[in-house]
């Protein structure tokens, strides 16, 4: 089964993807980590995996959380705040 | 003028702000708790010189729903844990010329040393753990965007 998700950029990674979100056709249950590996290849992406956080609807998840329907998926550069 | 609390519970206000943050604005709002003795500020500044580079401006960029979510978490975890009256935080988004406050944070507690500790502890767990990004604008006209926060190069207290 299909699933369609949302991904939004921020930082680093919206300079590399050009974009500030796209949807995205997952298998449902795919985890967060395969997206981002797959999307760094598509967009080179200068950070491994282990080096940003994970991000499903507005609260930190980790890599192995396995997306849904209609969820928003955010990958979290190191930050820089304060 | 602040207002007069007498509720024991302790007053937490976090936000996130893309116009600037006035200090002298933030004192005069602060709680008037009669059983805090300790009051502690820290301002975040924009400084001109970052790992070598002279930096002339910078943009923070902030993913406003969690930012928010783990600023309140952080100021919660101070507030038990230094047993504080109260914390207030605010974080600018946006774009920010050199001397700029960037951050302030005040914490309220009964004596000064909790107050110190709070404070230290709201700061350092903001530069670790809250989704803010910063792009710098240096001097010889290059961009980046910083990739190391500062947790661990500072000073122990």
């Amino acid at each position: 089964m299909q699933s369609t998700i949302t991904v939004r950029y921020f930082a680093i990674l919206r300079d590399f993807s050009g974009k500030n979100d796209e949807t995205v056709r997952i298998e449902t249950g795919t985890n967060a980590g395969e997206i981002y590996l797959r999307l760094a290849k598509a967009y080179g992406f200068p950070l491994a995996l282990t080096d940003v956080r994970v991000a499903v609807n507005d609260e930190f998840t980790s890599a192995s959380h396995p997306l849904q329907d209609d969820d928003i998926l955010v990958f979290i550069p190191p930050v820089a705040g304060g | 003028m602040g207002h007069k609390h007498n509720d024991l519970d302790p007053i937490i206000e976090c936000g996130i702000q893309s116009t600037p943050i006035d200090p002298i604005k933030c004192r005069q709002s602060l709680p008037a708790l009669s059983d805090a003795g300790g009051y502690v500020c820290f301002e975040g500044l924009v400084r001109n010189i970052n790992h070598g580079k002279s930096v002339v401006r910078l943009d923070y960029e902030v993913y406003e729903a969690l930012a928010l979510k783990e600023m309140y978490r952080i100021a919660h975890q101070a507030v038990s844990e230094c047993h504080l009256r109260c914390v207030r935080c605010w974080h600018r988004s946006g774009s920010l010329g050199i001397g700029d406050t960037a951050i302030i944070i005040q914490v309220l507690a009964r004596h000064r040393a909790e107050a110190f500790r709070g404070c230290r502890l709201v700061i350092d767990s903001i530069k670790t753990r809250v989704p803010i990004w910063k792009k710098e604008y240096y001097d010889d006209g290059t961009v980046s965007w910083s990739q190391c926060h500062e947790h661990g190069s500072e000073p122990a207290l």
